[in-house]
């Protein structure tokens, strides 16, 4: 990777006048996984506090009892959470409030308001539809994760969907196979209020111990055009156009065909009219000698000589050294060239693209101190289509209007998306527009823990290097060295930019008071 | 009276076996949809009639076997010797016929090879297998085994992908419902099949036939590399578009002469692009987006192979304009400007006539080209140079100034290569030693049998060019033992050890000697100027070395490093020559930076690089993968 030498907008911090009012933000560091705990000081004394998910990722070794102890340290600060902001349905970020139910419970936390996207309104017909759309994706990789488990020796690049394809399903399952959903349901279960449901079109959210604040919901968008976009300007499959998914349907009709074998499971995706060609176990096991009546003579012999038994002649060794008369096997065998799996690698297609819609509905806020104008920025691990929404969302507030990009500008603080992969932090519209000098950011990732299941680029080098040019240095990482001993000293004095002050408890948080 | 001699006994000369004609979509099924082209939809190729060719159809070099493994369904063959089928040019097309589509990709994939054969005048032959050899004697020991069919799979995959596998030595096709929009010509949710589009078959051939050639050619060295497998694959198919008359007739009458709006000529995958994308074709080659793209910043593999297609396309066009300036001169007396309304069928025949000439002639330059390139790590600029020396070879006298054409085509993109000081069809033109006969070129060719007198089947071609490469490899090595500095005449490095296939060393070299291989000895018979025949060897020798990834980390692991040349010899025995020698130096420290630099960049988009990380294995299905970059390729 080339490092960029030259610093692009190094900017000198502002250190004069000290703003006021403020928040104090305690990242948890459960590596791959989303948990923030912020503290606004409100008029009269009491806090206001809002807890933003709470979850690690399936494949973190002992995440549960890492998120047992996050939910205890939470019960230290407060006993009463005024608002849990659920950004999207993943695991890493939801996965808590199921596996750490009871120690929300013991620890006697109170939930006063659950906020959720507008795509998780069961009452929305839009995000119903969506809703299909992710059902029935899940299920289908699910199958086909099983088969590709099934397969003994599978070749290499079947190896690395099947192994690819888990992961990204444990953004989605627990590690007993839990659904995410259920997670979604016990932190509803705590809620002693009903349900908010937010989208941009709503008016900037007011709290009312809170005047100095104001919360602008810059995302999920409507527009499912926004919502399906990825990097690349055409796209697949429109949600809107079709009543069912063809990448899941053509995976899950193929997968449910095979599980009722004999039967005639109709299967939708399939090429041709049924009836058409025969079924591959007429020629496998006993059949293989003694093809069914129904199978022509030759059809079975042409299978068995070129796909399923040996070759008719040996393949010639190219090598002069071979010994004459000796009869190599290998030279008749064809079973290298067989293609029984090769379709499934098209289970890694689906479950980007699933992995990619579901990050997209992450419920997006920026947090506005009105005497100040200064913004906090927190992205859940929403995608290009996501960010590229917020240009055109506009509010009045009084006689002003406030934009997105406009609000981009203002950031200090940013939270950075899905663990500081690419595609979740946008370059000319998203970071280049963030100009204030004081900016910040936070990554919750692990790249060790990231490693462990294979994503080499977690998180993504070129990110890392521009944010650490945006911030000039200003960058925690949940994984970084000095967070690890108690002596350790980030790499920069505070108060500096838009951290005032900084403390961390090694292995578990890093605290930061952000104005 | 004399008595009448008896007559000599004399017998006919018996004709030349026909063809065998077989009816295809001429370029997929969409454009039976629409009414202004219904007309061309279909047309009828003519393939090379194979005599044993059995269903499958399972030929000498092919076998089309239609296992669909997702439906669980095997396909019965088509067996296209069917009187029935054989009174009627085969099925017609359809697509909800299984048996149209094997006789399809069997029609399409032979065409394919045709123009390569025909090109390269040889036989074309797929990579060779490594195995382990099983059984009594020699078990467990890794083999090459020969190929000698290439298979292909038309229902392979549930998805908007087809590919090339080396692994398998297998073509695998998919097929997948349609997202287009209203108004496009695939209708939205009906089934596209990537085998019923010549152009896609064509494509997928073209990586096949590439990669038994050039097998260095998949790893992917510098940014380059991958992305003329795909131009390469890219031009063979357009190219392909103009082996039917019938098609440039229609287009050239649609756009009155004007090729550069022939839209169905210059575009790809027209159905796959709407079924995929929603809207034109997969790759468009007089479009904007194409041309607006920049050499110098452009990475991504199809993007920046297109722009070499697109300087092939512009050479292709300036030759037809200018090789048709006279015809429309004479169709209207001299003001070259044409009447409003339809052109003269005459004129538009004679047009289509010259343009599928030279269409013709452009795609042989170019597979020609092949035997001229570098044996590893090849550059837009090299392939330039490899096609001027090719057509020089060939066509002393370039009347029309096709190079001239190819030269600023390449210019205009800034794909020149960077060696060269002025651009000229000299100094474009690859040189050779600084002594054209050395004393050793006689020992280098001893004993190589060049088969010249003989017929040989695709088999005996193999075997023979197994040991001519042995051959070659133990002369070589003798001529080296008695002069080292033969070595570097080779771009080869002295002391090189050999290495296992993890990168360790299994043996050092004996001062003096190096390890090497000679990669391919292919015969080529070409005319001399004069009219006689000159019989041509070209070999490829290389060596490789393991190279750390990162120098100051030896735990980051080794990758390959190649060099070595690509010789082309004149083999008449009073005058041995090496005409031309290009050479890879193995010692290039730029070169060896340039693939350091190029070293685990991913050739798939970053987010599926981290979710399923880089794998050799099946390089071209990730590439040609939806999620990953352009969808198919």
């Amino acid at each position: 990777m080339a490092k960029k030498k030259a610093t692009r907008r190094r900017r000198k911090a502002a250190t004069t006048t000290a703003p006021t009012g403020g928040v104090v933000i305690r990242h948890y560091c459960q590596g791959i996984g989303d948990c923030h705990l912020l503290r606004f000081p409100a008029d009269g004394g009491q806090d206001f506090w809002m807890l933003i998910d709470c979850g690690v990722h399936t494949s973190v070794k002992g995440g549960s009892d890492l998120l047992d102890a996050v939910v205890r340290d939470i019960a230290k600060q407060t006993k009463r959470l005024d608002v849990v902001v659920l950004t999207h349905e993943h695991m890493d970020h939801v996965s808590g409030f199921r596996s750490a139910a009871d120690v929300f419970e013991q620890e006697g936390i109170e939930v006063d308001e659950v906020w959720l996207a507008w795509t998780e309104n069961p009452k929305d017909a839009q995000a119903r539809k969506l809703d299909q759309y992710k059902q029935q994706a899940l299920a289908a990789l699910r199958l086909s994760s099983q088969r590709l488990d099934s397969v003994a020796g599978p070749p290499p690049h079947v190896a690395v969907v099947r192994d690819g394809v888990q992961a990204l399903l444990g953004f989605s399952f627990g590690a007993k196979g839990e659904r995410v959903r259920s997670c979604r349901e016990a932190l509803e279960a705590m809620a002693r209020r009903d349900v908010k449901y937010w989208e941009p079109k709503d008016p900037p959210i007011a709290i009312a111990r809170l005047p100095n604040l104001r919360i602008y919901v810059l995302g999920p968008p409507r527009d499912e055009d926004w919502i399906d976009v990825k990097e690349r300007a055409g796209e697949m499959y429109g949600l809107g156009a079709e009543p069912s998914w063809p990448m899941a349907q053509a995976l899950s009709g193929a997968l449910g065909a095979k599980a009722t074998r004999g039967e005639t499971g109709y299967d939708v995706a399939a090429p041709f009219a049924p009836g058409l060609g025969k079924r591959l176990d007429e020629f496998t096991g006993t059949r293989a000698r003694s093809p069914s009546p129904g199978v022509a003579p030759e059809t079975a012999q042409f299978a068995q000589r070129h796909y399923f038994g040996r070759t008719e002649a040996p393949a010639p060794v190219v090598r002069s050294s071979q010994p004459k008369n000796v009869i190599d096997a290998e030279a008749f065998d064809q079973s290298w060239r067989r293609i029984d799996y090769d379709w499934l690698a098209a289970s890694a297609d689906l479950a980007m693209q699933l992995d990619d819609r579901t990050n997209n509905t992450s419920l997006v806020l920026a947090f506005e101190f009105v005497d100040t104008q200064r913004v906090m920025l927190f992205t859940g691990d929403a995608q290009v289509g996501n960010w590229l929404s917020w240009q055109d969302v506009r509010w009045k507030v009084g006689s002003a209007t406030v934009t997105g990009p406009d609000l981009l500008a203002r950031v200090v603080y940013y939270k950075v998306g899905h663990h500081g992969s690419h595609n979740a932090t946008l370059k000319k519209k998203g970071l280049e527009l963030m100009s204030q000098p004081d900016l910040s950011a936070f990554i919750p990732t692990n790249a060790t823990d990231a490693k462990k299941v294979g994503w080499g680029q977690m998180p993504f080098p070129e990110i890392v290097d521009a944010l650490t040019d945006c911030c000039d240095r200003r960058v925690v990482r949940a994984d970084d060295e000095w967070l690890q001993a108690a002596s350790g000293k980030p790499g920069f004095k505070v108060p500096f930019g838009s951290i005032r002050s900084i403390r961390h408890q090694p292995g578990l948080w890093v605290e930061v008071e952000v104005a | 009276v004399k008595t009448p001699t008896r007559p000599i006994a004399r017998r006919q000369k018996e004709l030349p076996a026909p063809r065998r004609r077989l009816r295809v979509y001429s370029l997929d099924p969409s454009i039976a949809t629409s009414l202004e082209s219904v007309a061309v939809n279909e047309t009828t190729l003519s393939v090379r009639w194979e005599d044993e060719l059995k269903p499958g159809p399972v030929g000498e070099c092919l076998e089309v076997v239609d296992v669909d493994p997702a439906s669980g369904c095997l396909y019965e063959p088509v067996d296209l010797n069917d009187p029935k089928l054989l009174a009627q040019d085969g099925w017609p097309p359809s697509e909800g016929n299984p048996k149209f589509h094997q006789q399809m990709v069997y029609a399409v994939a032979m065409n394919t090879i045709a123009h390569f054969e025909e090109a390269l005048g040889r036989r074309a032959l797929w990579r060779p297998r490594r195995g382990r050899a099983a059984g009594k004697g020699g078990s467990g020991a890794y083999r090459s085994y020969e190929v000698q069919r290439l298979r292909i799979y038309p229902h392979a995959l549930r998805t908007d992908n087809a590919y090339y596998s080396p692994d398998k030595v297998a073509l695998l096709f998919g097929y997948f419902p349609a997202a287009s929009k209203a108004g496009d010509a695939a209708t939205p949710g009906s089934m596209v099949f990537s085998c019923l589009s010549s152009d896609i078959i064509a494509h997928e051939m073209s990586h096949a036939l590439l990669d038994g050639m050039h097998r260095r050619l998949q790893e992917p060295s510098n940014p380059d590399v991958p992305a003329f497998h795909e131009a390469f694959a890219d031009i063979v198919a357009l190219f392909q578009h103009f082996a039917m008359p019938e098609l440039v007739r229609f287009q050239v009458a649609l756009a009155r002469g004007q090729l550069s709006s022939a839209r169905l000529l210059g575009g790809l995958a027209k159905q796959f692009g709407e079924g995929t994308r929603g809207s034109g074709p997969l790759r468009d080659y007089l479009g904007e987006e194409i041309a607006r793209l920049d050499y110098a910043t452009t990475f991504d593999v199809h993007a920046r192979g297109a722009i070499l297609v697109g300087a092939v396309y512009e050479a292709f066009l300036k030759i037809v304009t200018r090789r048709t300036e006279d015809l429309i001169r004479i169709a209207t007396s001299g003001t070259g400007i044409l009447p409003e309304g339809a052109l003269h069928p005459d004129l538009v025949n004679r047009l289509a006539e010259e343009t599928c000439d030279v269409a013709r002639q452009v795609l042989r330059i170019c597979i020609r080209a092949l035997d001229y390139c570098p044996p590893v790590d090849i550059t837009f600029g090299e392939y330039l140079r490899a096609i001027i020396t090719a057509d020089m070879d060939l066509v002393p006298n370039d009347k029309y100034f096709y190079r001239v054409a190819f030269i600023e085509a390449f210019r205009n993109r800034g794909l020149l290569p960077s060696s060269i000081r002025t651009v000229s069809e000299e100094t474009l033109a690859w040189g050779t030693l600084d002594e054209p006969s050395p004393d050793w070129l006689r020992g280098l060719l001893r004993n190589v049998d060049l088969a010249w007198d003989r017929e040989l089947t695709r088999s005996e071609v193999f075997a023979l060019n197994e040991r001519n490469r042995w051959t070659m490899w133990r002369n070589l090595r003798s001529v080296i033992a008695r002069d080292r500095s033969v070595c570097a005449q080779l771009g080869l490095l002295p002391g090189i050890p050999r290495y296992g296939h993890d990168g360790s060393v299994l043996k050092a070299a004996q001062p003096g000697e190096t390890t090497f291989e000679v990669f391919e000895v292919r015969p080529a018979l070409r005319v001399a100027p004069n009219g006689s025949y000159r019989t041509e060897v070209i070999t490829s020798i290389q060596q490789r070395r393991a190279v750390p990834v990162d120098p100051q980390d030896p735990g980051a692991g080794t990758f390959w490093f190649r060099g070595g040349a690509t010789l082309i010899l004149d083999t008449r025995r009073e005058n041995p020559q090496v005409r031309y020698s290009i050479i890879k130096n193995s010692g290039s420290e730029s070169r060896l930076q340039r693939q350091r630099d190029t070293y685990g960049k991913t050739l798939v988009s970053p987010l599926r690089g981290l979710y399923f990380g880089n794998t050799s294995s099946e390089p071209f299905a990730m590439i040609h993968s939806s999620a990953g970059g352009m969808a198919h390729g």
